[in-house]
């Protein structure tokens, strides 16, 4: 009788390498983040909504035509469109794990922002030096929680790019690193893309 | 190269911005832009066509940003 044998075959396309946990995560951050910017659009979508409704409420004080300025607002458009493309080219070096390129135009992208916060302070200072504050009228009230809210994202923006930038000075490039300047630029990008309703919709359409 | 430097150049692998791309989207929204302002500035439309205009044109310049500027895609 002959013994039976038992021949163990492998499957040669079977992966045995364990599934990559830090790709895992990776996507699952970026999903994450997708639907945080989701909801943050939900918010927006309100403070618009609110805005256009309110808009005519001026209760006798200024209206949008007197009080806005075309120029400051396309300056501040144009910054903010530099610093999305400067933040894009962040991301160019860091895929490319250029950690001197990656902080360098991380740099001229918080200064563009800071710029832009500069100017919008600005604008929102001097109108209520002139009485034109939040509880002059709803039409202002609206309009300060839409840009302001706005201008506060810009500011966390500008909080979190300076972490970015510590990190990556003391620790180059690393996963952590690089995931959290893919999630970085999508929010910044997104603040971009708010912008161009904010300018067309309040700045544009407030002096037509 | 460590287990960890294999998962962090997948990583650059996945993402898929190109210079192309930003100078792209960034010529894009400069030409749009600059037609909104000088449109409003001008008042080389009026009423409800010049509001109708400047609406299409940030949709459109939305859409082309999310095109050239959202660079992580999700799955592969």
């Amino acid at each position: 009788m002959k013994p039976l044998t038992i021949h163990h075959t492998r499957d040669p396309n079977a992966t045995t390498a364990p599934p990559d946990s830090h790709q895992d995560t990776y996507s699952k951050t970026v999903l994450g983040f997708w639907i945080y910017l989701m909801t943050d659009c939900l918010l927006f979508a309100s403070f618009f909504a609110t805005y256009v409704v309110l808009h005519e409420s001026t209760a006798s004080g200024p209206s949008s035509q007197e009080l806005f300025s075309l120029s400051t607002a396309f300056i501040e458009t144009m910054i903010l469109l530099f610093s999305s493309v400067s933040c894009g080219f962040a991301m160019l070096a860091a895929v490319k794990s250029q950690k001197n390129q990656t902080i360098a135009w991380l740099a001229v992208t918080f200064i563009l922002g800071l710029s832009f916060l500069a100017i919008e302070g600005h604008e929102f200072f001097t109108l209520v030096q002139e009485g034109n504050s939040w509880s002059r009228s709803a039409f202002l009230s609206a309009f300060f929680s839409l840009v302001g809210t706005h201008g506060l994202h810009i500011s966390v923006g500008l909080l979190w790019m300076a972490t970015m930038i510590g990190q990556l000075t003391f620790s180059g490039i690393t996963i952590a690193i690089f995931r959290r300047l893919v999630i970085f630029s999508m929010f910044w990008h997104f603040l971009d893309l708010i912008w161009i309703f904010i300018f067309t919709f309040v700045y544009l359409m407030g002096v037509i | 190269m460590s287990h960890e430097e294999i998962s962090l150049r997948e990583m650059q692998k996945e993402w898929h911005g190109s210079l192309s791309g930003y100078l792209c989207g960034f010529i894009a929204s400069i030409v749009l832009t600059a037609i909104s302002f000088g449109i409003v500035a001008t008042r080389a439309l009026s009423g409800p066509s010049l509001k109708y205009t400047v609406a299409s044109l940030a949709l459109t310049q939305a859409i082309l940003q999310l095109i050239f500027f959202s660079t992580p895609r999700l799955g592969s």
